[in-house]
C-alpha cells in the first residue's frame, strides 16, 4: 500500500537541481540535493519510517563541480579494486583460530603403520613466527598462545587422547604448536594463524589513496588496509557519494583500517611511535595499543592532514563522517572525527 | 628451451617433520575427539557429533536424534575417509631461462609409512602469472584460488592443481614422481602446496549430510576444511610479481626459513642463515631497502643444497 506524496519542504532557498535518491541495504531512505545557495543537503529515513530532516553538508573547493549521478550501490565493489575473492577464506591451509578464545584439540599417539592408538607421553608446546601479519617488530618478543596441560600421559585419559586448550592472545600472527611422542623422541608441528578470516584488501584506486604504511611498523601500504567485505562496502560507497556529490576529482585518502587477519593493531609499541593520550602523555604499549576498533577490520581512517595526503585529497571531515553513517550505514556513535582524520566504524 | 642454471642442487624438503627411522609410533593430532577404540558410545561427549577413528583414517558422524524425542529416533552413523594420511617430500629446483622467465622443477615422493597415495597436488602462485606446467602422467589446471595463505596474507593467488591422469599414477608410499614443471615469470618465494591422499572409504560432501541439522553439518564441514584434511607444505615456486614490494619479500623468506629451521631442514647457527635473518629482519623493521652487497654476502656465506637453493630466489626476488 503506497502512502500518497508527502512533502519533505526543501532547503537551502529551494533546490538547484533534482534530488537523487538511495535505499541502502539497511532500508535507510536517502535524499540528496544542491540548494540555490551551493551547499549539499541530505533527508534520510530510518527503516522505521522516520525522517532526520534536511542537513547541510556544506561545499568544498569553491562550490559544488558538474553533477554525476550516483553509481548503484555495488553488490561487489567495481572500482576500488576490492577482492572479494579474499574474503571466502574457508579453504586456506591452515586452521585459524579467533583472538582471544579458547580452542580444545586432542593429542594422541598412533602406529604409524596401522594407526592404532596407543598410550603414550606427550608434551606439547606453542611458538610464533616472527614478522608475520604486518607486526614488523620483535622488541620486546609478542604474547604467545598457551597450550594445557603441556605434558601427560595420554594413557591416563578416555581412549588414549588428552584434549588440550589453546588460549590465543589478542596478537594477529603465524604460530606453530608442537607434539612430541616423549616415548620414541617424534614430533609433529602443526602452523595455525590467530585472526579472522574474510577481511578483503583495499588497494590504490580511482577513488582511493592509500596512506599511512610505513610509519608505525605495521609496514608498508599493503598490510595496513584490510576490512570485512561489510565495512569495505559502506566505505566505497561513503566515497563514491563524497567525490561524486561533494568534490569531483579528488580520491579519498585511506589510513589505517585492520592488518591481513586481524588482531591486535599495535601501532604504539615504541616510544618512536610518538603516542599520545588525550592528556598528551607518550603512549608505549607494545602489543597491546589503543587502537582497538581496527582489530576487527571494521573500522578505517580517512586523513585530512597534508604530508599524508596530497593537498588536493583532503577530505572535509564533518561532510565524510556523515557520508560513513547517512550513506555507508556506519555506526553514528562510533563514527567520530579524530583530529586530523574521521575514523569511519561498521558493526562487529 | 636453454635453462641458465642459477643452481644444480635440488633441494630436499619433508612435510610436517623429521621421520626417525625405526619408530612405530607418532604424536598426532585431532580436530574432534576420537572415535571409542572399544566401541562404547555410551559415554560420548554432549553436543559432539564427529570424530575422528585413527585406524580406519575416517571421520565418524553419529546423531543420535532429536534428544526430546530420543526413545523413537533412529541413530545417525556415517563415515567418510580423511584425505590427509599421506606423507609428501618434496625436491624442487628453480632455474632462470634465457627470456627472463623462470623455470621451476618439482619431483614428489610419499613416504614409506603414507597410508594413503597422493592423488593430487596443489600450489598457490601469483594470480597473474601465466604459467606453462607440464608432467607427462600429471595434468595441471590453473585457476582462481580458493585458498587465501594466512602466511601470505598479501598474495594474489591462483593455484595449480595437478592430478593423475589415471588412478594407477597416482603417488603411492614409497613411491616417487619426477618432472613436475612450471614455467612463468613470476618471481620465486615460498609459497604452500597442498597434497590430498586417495582414501578407500566413503568421500564426504555437504550433501551426504545435508539432511541431519545446521549444528551437525557444520561439526562435519569443519574436519573436511584444507586446514585438517590435508597435508601442506612450502616449496619455492612463482609468488611474486615484478613490482612485489621488499616487505613483502623479506617476510616471506624469513616465514619460510623459520619453517625450515622448525622443521630441522636448516641449521639455525649456519653463518648464512644468521646473517640472512639478520638482515631481512633489519629491513622489515627499517623498512630500507635491501642493501646492495647484502646480496653477495648471502651467496658467498651459502652452502650447498637448500642454502644456495635459497640464497639465490631470494636474490632473484629482490634484484630482478
Amino acid at each position: 500500500v503506497w502512502s500518497g506524496w508527502g512533502n519533505l519542504g526543501s532547503a537551502g532557498g529551494g533546490f538547484a537541481t533534482t534530488p537523487s535518491m538511495i535505499v541502502q541495504s539497511n532500508g535507510n531512505t536517502v535524499i540528496t540535493a544542491i540548494g540555490a545557495d551551493g551547499n549539499l543537503y541530505l533527508d534520510w529515513q530510518s527503516s522505521s519510517g522516520v525522517w532526520s530532516g534536511w542537513g547541510n553538508l556544506g561545499n568544498a573547493g569553491g562550490g559544488l563541480g558538474p553533477i554525476i549521478s550516483i553509481p548503484p550501490p555495488p553488490a561487489a565493489c567495481t572500482n576500488c579494486c576490492l577482492n572479494y575473492a579474499d574474503s571466502g577464506g574457508g579453504a586456506n591451509p591452515q586452521a585459524v583460530f579467533a583472538p582471544n578464545s579458547t580452542n580444545t584439540l586432542y593429542a594422541y599417539c598412533e602406529n604409524q603403520n596401522t594407526g592404532q592408538v596407543v598410550p603414550c607421553n606427550v608434551s606439547l608446546s606453542t611458538t610464533y613466527y616472527q614478522y608475520t601479519n604486518g607486526h614488523f617488530h620483535n622488541n620486546p618478543p609478542p604474547p604467545v598462545s598457551t597450550v594445557s596441560p603441556n605434558s601427560g600421559y595420554t594413557g591416563n585419559y578416555s581412549n588414549f587422547e588428552m584434549p588440550v586448550t589453546i588460549t590465543t592472545t589478542q596478537v594477529g600472527q603465524i604460530e606453530s604448536l608442537s607434539v612430541s611422542d616423549d616415548d620414541n623422541g617424534s614430533a609433529i608441528h602443526y602452523d595455525y594463524g590467530i585472526g579472522y578470516l574474510g577481511l578483503v584488501y583495499i588497494d590504490n584506486s580511482n577513488i582511493f589513496y592509500q596512506t599511512g604504511g610505513n610509519k608505525t611498523n605495521h609496514g608498508d601500504n599493503t598490510w595496513n588496509h584490510y576490512m570485512t567485505v561489510n565495512a569495505a562496502t559502506g566505505l566505497q560507497r561513503a566515497a563514491d557519494f563524497y567525490i561524486n556529490f561533494y568534490n569531483p576529482g579528488q580520491k579519498v585518502c585511506i589510513n589505517d583500517m585492520a592488518l591481513p587477519i586481524g588482531g591486535k593493531f599495535d601501532v604504539c609499541w615504541s616510544s618512536a611511535i610518538g603516542c599520545t593520550d588525550k592528556n598528551g602523555d607518550l603512549i608505549v604499549k607494545p602489543w597491546d595499543s589503543p587502537h582497538i576498533s581496527h582489530d576487527q577490520g571494521t573500522a578505517a581512517d580517512v586523513a585530512a592532514v597534508v604530508g599524508q595526503c596530497p593537498k588536493n585529497y583532503i577530505v572535509n571531515l564533518n561532510v565524510f563522517k556523515q557520508a560513513c553513517i547517512n550513506i555507508g550505514g556506519s555506526l553514528s556513535a562510533n563514527t567520530i572525527t579524530e583530529g586530523n582524520h574521521v575514523h569511519c566504524r561498521w558493526p562487529n | 628451451m636453454f635453462l641458465k642454471t642459477i643452481s644444480i642442487a635440488l633441494a630436499f624438503m619433508s612435510i610436517l617433520g623429521a621421520q626417525v627411522p625405526g619408530i612405530k609410533t607418532v604424536a598426532s593430532l585431532s580436530p574432534v575427539p576420537l572415535w571409542p577404540q572399544d566401541g562404547d558410545i555410551t559415554r560420548l561427549p554432549k553436543g559432539q557429533y564427529v570424530f575422528y577413528d585413527p585406524p580406519s583414517g575416517e571421520y565418524v558422524v553419529y546423531y543420535a536424534g532429536n534428544t526430546t524425542n530420543s526413545q523413537s529416533a533412529q541413530p545417525t552413523l556415517l563415515r567418510f575417509g580423511t584425505h590427509a594420511l599421506v606423507d609428501p617430500k618434496t625436491e624442487f629446483a628453480v632455474a632462470s631461462t634465457d627470456n627472463g622467465a623462470f623455470r621451476y622443477t618439482y619431483n614428489i615422493s610419499n613416504g614409506s609409512n603414507a597410508r594413503q597415495a597422493i592423488q593430487r597436488m596443489s600450489m598457490l602462485i601469483y594470480s597473474d602469472s601465466t604459467p606453462r606446467t607440464s608432467q607427462a602422467t600429471w595434468t595441471a589446471n590453473v585457476g582462481s584460488s580458493t585458498v587465501r595463505d594466512i602466511a601470505a596474507p598479501t598474495m594474489s593467488a591462483a593455484t595449480i592443481d595437478w592430478t593423475p591422469n589415471a588412478s594407477s599414477q597416482s603417488i603411492a608410499p614409497g613411491n616417487t614422481v619426477t618432472g613436475f614443471t612450471v614455467d612463468s615469470t613470476s618471481r620465486p618465494g615460498f609459497t604452500t602446496v597442498v597434497f590430498r591422499g586417495a582414501t578407500q572409504s566413503s568421500e564426504y560432501s555437504p550433501a551426504a549430510v545435508a539432511s541431519l541439522p545446521n549444528d551437525v553439518q557444520e561439526q562435519v564441514a569443519h574436519v573436511f576444511k584444507t586446514a585438517w584434511d590435508t597435508k601442506t607444505g612450502l616449496v619455492i615456486g612463482p609468488r611474486f610479481s615484478k613490482d612485489a614490494s621488499q616487505s613483502e619479500i623479506a617476510q616471506n623468506f624469513l616465514f619460510g626459513i623459520q619453517s625450515l629451521i622448525r622443521d630441522e631442514k636448516l641449521d639455525s647457527s649456519s653463518p648464512f642463515i644468521q646473517s640472512t635473518v639478520r638482515l631481512l629482519s633489519a629491513q622489515l623493521e627499517s623498512s630500507d631497502p635491501v642493501a646492495k652487497n647484502a646480496n653477495n654476502l648471502m651467496l658467498s656465506e651459502a652452502k650447498t643444497g637448500l642454502e644456495a637453493m635459497i640464497a639465490n630466489a631470494l636474490q632473484t626476488a629482490l634484484t630482478q
